[in-house]
């Protein structure tokens, strides 16, 4: 048993964080919030010169062979500098599920791609229903000769306007169970009659709604097997889950930090507020929230490096992650005071995203739900 | 990066399981929620001695196994899950006396304990609570002053765990009352049965008749070589700070909650099972969640001390003793919920082995919270170590 990273996770994060505080300050943040992109495609290329997208590719596609331990710690370091940038939904939404379940062919054709950054992907998934079970997908395919057409809305999707590529869940059987009726479509984003319109969101997080009137997509842009994808989306499912949990850690960090350190300046009484019981027992109570989402994490986090089961392991990290940065975000909140309130603070850049992440992937009913049927079976 | 378990290990926590099975199906034990502090069963400690398990982190040098920490926590995991009954020997073996004297104690004192203590024939009882004073802020009351050869004893002590059963007391004492805090007491060991020595009873209301006493001192002699000669380094206090951290403190309600599951999947309220409710699967997940973020603090305190890492300083150990006691509440909490009246019952043999007792381990889990530290203090031990925050006993002065 052990809990520490080894000497290249401890490289991997020294990089990133010093990366980071250098290209990724927060002023940084909030121009991109602003940006109609919401990344620096010139930073975007730097990242893939650092290898970071390639760290879990395999070296035959250009990749170091990476584990999804050491993406973890990398996202944590992401998450921690919230970098804008499309590099979640290329990765983790798309890179894994096409070396997952990819032909060799389609593994060659994308993947060297998303390694040098030259493409950007996303996954298209949730729709206007808000739910991640296979019965509230409704975006049509429909055979027709060498050819599926695709109609219908998909909603909240990340990063598709920048896009070079979608990863689209869409119901090719209506006849069979919702489970077995899904399939996974490669599709070219410039392709004719697809619509994306940029939604404002509350963590300026570039979620779309992606309209699709009838595209025509080759049956050869099939990821995986006809009517069998919901099996790989439950991965991928697990594996957002999880990736999240490793950047929300990183924010959940950071918020304590800023707090520790406010409570150390703020001066009432003629003494620090962090000498207050009261305030005391918030930021130990911070500190344990936080505690627990990096151990439950990474213990998934290793899980799946190791190819173990960890249905339960996802749920109990993300949703004691949801319940926890529920707590810490409003405390961090609670302890700043008004300031932490306004926009000019650096605060709330990072609460309104830890917020974000909860519904993200699975909420917290959603995976309690799995717990116990774990639990009880 | 690893939270697995090695091959040894799992070897390890199948041996325990299997002598728990085992001495359950002689008749030794019957599995009790809390049997960890309030089943006192000598037979079964003897039973425990003899597979060496009792301090099984005792260094080689000393008889004992040498083993890790880890294997501490996979030992004691076992054995609260199986609710066994520890009182005898858990307290002051594995979390206590024992590193006290291996770190603090004279070679005589050595000699002649640790091996009994191997054994299964001691029985200990720290007494340090006062009833006023309190040795956090050098105001302990029970004197010792040297006589002779004899310290002779004043005072009287309180929340003094199995007193009434315990055959060894350590009594902390103010032998230099104009000393600064770390030389102004002592630790004594104390043969109950002296003259002087008067052990009250403290009936719980969760119906423990004799876990708590008072103990009273009254011109207690106690031979010169019983003063226990060394004090805490500061090495010792941050091992010992580990070692109280009830590194199964988690694990504590083990028994109560495996007992809890089994009945919610074979009980039937309004003809579906209690497993079918959604509202109870929400209750059991909840808990299972909290329960799995503990366990990932356990074993990160004994893995921590393995490796020799400084716990002092990290804030880790007063979190777990905070979220661990919290946690144990929690679960009671819920047990009660799921048992509905059955809960009033003291006990109530409807809802099985284990599960009888719920009504007792709710209330027996309110001391949780205030076992050798309240939970206020180790939230803020946490805040002040761990995250730095200035001390709020004397908080440096700032102006604006």
């Amino acid at each position: 048993m052990d809990y520490t990273l080894s000497e290249e996770q401890k490289m991997i994060k020294k990089t990133a964080r010093d990366f980071l505080t250098d290209k990724c300050p927060t002023k940084f943040v909030r121009e991109m919030e602003e940006d109609e992109k919401g990344h620096s495609p010139q930073l975007w290329q730097e990242m893939a010169g650092l290898g970071w997208m390639g760290l879990v590719f395999p070296e035959k596609y250009g990749g170091t062979g990476g584990s999804f331990l050491d993406l973890a710690v990398l996202l944590e370091e992401t998450g921690h500098a919230l970098l804008p940038s499309p590099f979640f939904s290329t990765v983790v939404l798309s890179g894994l599920p096409i070396l997952d379940a990819g032909s060799e062919e389609q593994k060659q054709k994308y993947l060297p791609d998303i390694v040098n950054g030259k493409r950007i992907f996303t996954l298209a998934l949730t729709e206007p229903s808000a739910r991640y079970d296979a019965a509230s997908i409704t975006v049509k395919a429909t055979v027709d000769n060498n050819d599926y057409i695709l109609s219908g809305t998909k909603l909240f999707v990340p990063d598709a306007h920048v896009a070079d590529y979608l990863l689209c869940v869409a119901r090719t059987n209506e006849q069979a169970k919702p489970e077995e009726g899904l399939t996974i479509f490669i599709i070219d984003a410039k392709s004719p009659r697809i619509g994306y319109k940029v939604l404002k969101t509350a963590a300026s997080d570039k979620l779309c709604e992606v309209t699709f009137d009838q595209v025509r997509v080759a049956k050869g842009n099939i990821l995986g097997r006809l009517d069998q994808g919901w099996g790989e989306v439950e991965k991928v499912i697990q594996w957002a889950a999880v990736a999240k949990c490793c950047e929300v850690v990183g924010i959940m960090q950071r918020i304590l930090e800023m707090t520790v350190e406010y409570a150390k300046d703020r001066i009432r009484w003629h003494r620090a507020i962090g000498s207050f019981q009261g305030v005391q027992t918030d930021c130990a109570r911070m500190l344990a929230d936080v505690d627990g989402a990096r151990l439950s994490t990474y213990q998934t986090a290793w899980r799946l490096s190791e190819g173990l089961p960890c249905r339960k392991e996802v749920a109990i990290a993300k949703a004691w992650m949801n319940q926890a940065s529920e707590r810490v975000l409003s405390r961090g909140h609670q302890l700043h005071g008004g300031i932490g309130l306004c926009v000019e603070h650096d605060l709330q850049l990072y609460t309104r995203r830890a917020k974000a992440a909860q519904s993200a992937w699975g909420d917290t009913d959603f995976y309690k739900e799995i717990v116990a049927e774990e639990t009880l079976r | 990066m690893d939270f697995g378990f090695s091959k040894e290990q799992e070897k390890f926590r199948q041996e325990v399981r299997d002598f728990l099975e085992e001495e359950e199906r002689r008749g030794t034990f019957k599995p009790a929620p809390h049997a960890w502090t309030t089943g006192y069963n000598q037979e079964f400690t003897t039973q425990v001695a003899q597979k060496g398990w009792i301090s099984i982190w005792l260094p080689k040098e000393y008889g004992g196994l040498g083993r890790s920490w880890v294997d501490h926590c996979i030992l004691y995991e076992e054995m609260v899950r199986y609710g066994a009954p520890l009182a005898i020997h858990f307290h002051h073996a594995d979390f206590g006396f024992a590193g006290t004297i291996v770190r603090q104690g004279s070679e005589e004192q050595k000699r002649e304990l640790l091996p009994k203590m191997l054994r299964g024939e001691i029985s200990e009882t720290s007494c340090g609570s006062e009833p006023v004073g309190s040795n956090l802020d050098s105001t302990l009351k029970t004197t010792a002053v040297l006589d002779g050869d004899e310290w002779v004893i004043n005072g009287e002590k309180i929340w003094s765990t199995h007193a009434p059963h315990s055959n060894i007391l350590t009594v902390i004492a103010v032998t230099d009352p104009q000393a600064p805090k770390a030389t102004r007491t002592n630790e004594f060991i104390v043969d109950p049965t002296t003259t002087g020595v008067t052990i009250r009873p403290l009936p719980m209301l969760s119906g423990h008749p004799d876990n708590l006493a008072e103990v009273y001192f009254d011109n207690v002699r106690v031979p010169k070589k019983n003063l226990i000669p060394g004090r805490p380094t500061a090495e010792a206090v941050r091992s010992m700070a580990a070692e109280h951290a009830y590194l199964h403190r988690i694990m504590a309600i083990y028994c109560l909650w495996d007992a809890t599951i089994k009945f919610v999947k074979k009980t039937k309220r309004d003809g579906k099972l209690l497993s079918q409710d959604p509202l109870i699967r929400s209750k059991i997940a909840q808990i299972e969640i909290e329960l799995e973020i503990g366990r990932l603090f356990d074993y990160r305190i004994a893995v921590s001390k393995d490796k020799g890492f400084d716990l002092f300083h990290s804030g880790e150990v007063m979190v777990l003793k905070a979220y661990a006691a919290e946690f144990e509440q929690h679960v009671a909490r819920t047990v009660m919920e799921i048992v509905g009246l059955y809960g009033q019952l003291m006990p109530a043999p409807e809802l099985g082995p284990v599960l009888e007792e719920a009504a007792s381990a709710y209330h027996y889990a309110k001391s949780a919270s205030l076992r050798s530290t309240p939970i206020e203090y180790l939230w803020c031990r946490a805040a002040m170590e761990g995250l730095g925050l200035p001390s709020y006993i004397d908080p440096p002065r700032r102006t604006i």
